[in-house]
């Protein structure tokens, strides 16, 4: 599992890029998608993930519909369409940054 | 697989926000988070109890409050962020304005006014509230609150007060009161007793308080008291009537209007229509009576810029400083005393002088056209 400290900074593209791939999502099934996807080497933990995705929600990224599951509330995200851009101009972003780090930290590509 | 009761659902809930989380949005998540996880892995006839407590200290470090506390501050990270640069910069921009209206005031160049209203009012109204805001979240304590909530307002009142005395505008008197009543009734208070019982601040405190007593003392003696400036306006009045019997009685004794050289006369018309008319602005009638003082009939030392602002008044006006300086040419032997320190210097001159210099040049100037 990587350091709180790397997974901080890329968060809300993680958040975004997955609500742009499922289309509406509720916070417990982001958390397990993103441990399956990653085989468990990043895991969001519940005290970093919900303050991001009310953020993103004040900040007029996603939007959030709520269903009643018995006796409790489960609130959906789903990208609002200025989400839309912005995930898209993140994951961009962030590839570039991928490609910086590795030339700064010289870090030959891997072969076979 | 688990399934959740609804009294296990409430009990979760109501553990939730006794653990401080008190968003409504935030705790229905963590439950809906928090049931999910239950019902995924705890096995059908698991232990609950324990599950939970398990699961739930899984969220946090030292408690739970901690995902609330990031919540709040994610959201009001970005406004504190930009409200932080517009108080730098309002704080700049007034500094800068003031010393600038300062230079000009002294240097006698127009646009002092403008830019000491804009340097003082943004200062006092835009700074001084910004930083408090940014301040006050620095606080924890309701009495450091409510201190540095004092202390702001006793300097906002403050400087809109000297504001308002430099522009001639009305209530800066009580506005000073107010600011100096707030700051040793509520600010003193509060400071004195939080710094005096710690031994590190104890003497600092004490003379820091002293220093403001004093100071506030020292503004309070130079104010006039209401009682010495009204005997002030009364002797003032007094000479006004006096000066205008004078010149009654020289003008009939001496000369006849009708042997006034013509510019002379123009001279001394002017100047009795233009007392006539600041009369009549000041008290509402163009003659001081006897018994102004037994009727309140006052005139207050103003700018007599403040009565001349009609076109008919700064026409007169005008017309006079003209007047003056063609009566100056033909009379050469008065024309230093006619011209030199007085009135009709600048055109600029009329609308900065006091209406007591005013009424007192004017009669000055009739005395003089009747030699």
């Amino acid at each position: 599992m990587y350091s709180s400290e790397l997974i901080k900074g890329t968060l809300k593209t993680i958040v975004l890029k997955l609500l742009e791939d499922n289309k509406r999502m509720y916070g417990y099934e982001i958390s397990s998608k993103v441990k399956e996807l990653t085989s468990e080497k990043i895991i969001l933990t519940e005290g970093a993930l919900y303050p991001t995705l009310h953020s993103l929600e004040a900040e007029g990224l996603v939007t959030t519909e709520t269903e009643f599951i018995g006796k409790r509330v489960r609130k959906y995200y789903s990208l609002s369409k200025k989400g839309k851009t912005t995930s898209k101009e993140r994951v961009n972003e962030f590839t570039d940054f991928i490609n910086t780090m590795k030339f700064l930290l010289d870090i030959q590509p891997q072969v076979g | 697989m688990y399934r959740l009761t609804e009294q296990q659902i409430d009990f979760i809930l109501s553990d939730i926000s006794a653990r401080g989380v008190e968003m409504e949005d935030l705790q229905l998540n963590l439950l809906d988070h928090v049931c999910c996880i239950i019902e995924q892995n705890l096995e059908a006839d698991g232990d609950f109890e324990k599950f939970y407590q398990l699961t739930i200290e899984k969220f946090y470090k030292s408690s739970l409050r901690e995902v609330e506390e990031e919540t709040k501050l994610l959201l009001t990270f970005k406004n504190y962020y930009v409200m932080k640069k517009v108080m730098l910069n309002s704080g700049y921009v007034s500094s800068v304005l003031i010393l600038i209206g300062l230079f000009f005031k002294f240097m006698h160049w127009p646009g002092a006014a403008v830019c000491l209203v804009l340097g003082i009012g943004s200062a006092s109204i835009i700074y001084i509230p910004l930083l408090y805001t940014v301040k006050v979240k620095e606080k924890r304590d309701l009495r450091d609150k409510l201190q540095l909530a004092s202390a702001s307002i006793a300097g906002a009142l403050m400087s809109l007060s000297i504001l308002f005395k430099v522009m001639h505008w009305p209530f800066s008197f009580q506005l000073a009161l107010l600011a100096m009543a707030i700051l040793i009734l509520l600010f003193l208070p509060i400071y004195l007793v939080s710094g005096v019982r710690n031994p590190e601040t104890k003497t600092n405190t004490i003379t820091t308080s002293m220093l403001i007593v004093i100071a506030c003392g020292l503004w309070l003696t130079l104010v006039v008291s209401p009682n010495a400036s009204r005997k002030n306006a009364a002797i003032k009045t007094a000479f006004i009537l006096r000066n205008e019997k004078i010149l009654e009685a020289e003008r009939k004794s001496r000369i006849d209007s009708l042997e006034m050289k013509q510019d002379a006369r123009e001279v001394y018309e002017d100047c009795d229509k233009l007392k006539k008319l600041l009369l009549n602005e000041i008290i509402g009638s163009e003659r001081l009576s006897d018994d102004f003082d037994e009727r309140n009939i006052l005139i207050e030392d103003e700018y007599v810029g403040k009565y001349l602002d009609n076109e008919a008044a700064s026409k007169l006006a005008e017309k006079l400083c003209k007047d003056v300086r063609n009566f100056a040419k033909s009379n050469p032997e008065l024309s230093k005393m006619l011209l030199s320190n007085s009135l009709f210097e600048s055109d600029e001159a009329f609308n900065h002088a006091r209406v007591y210099d005013v009424f007192n040049e004017l009669s000055q100037v009739q005395l003089l056209t009747l030699k």
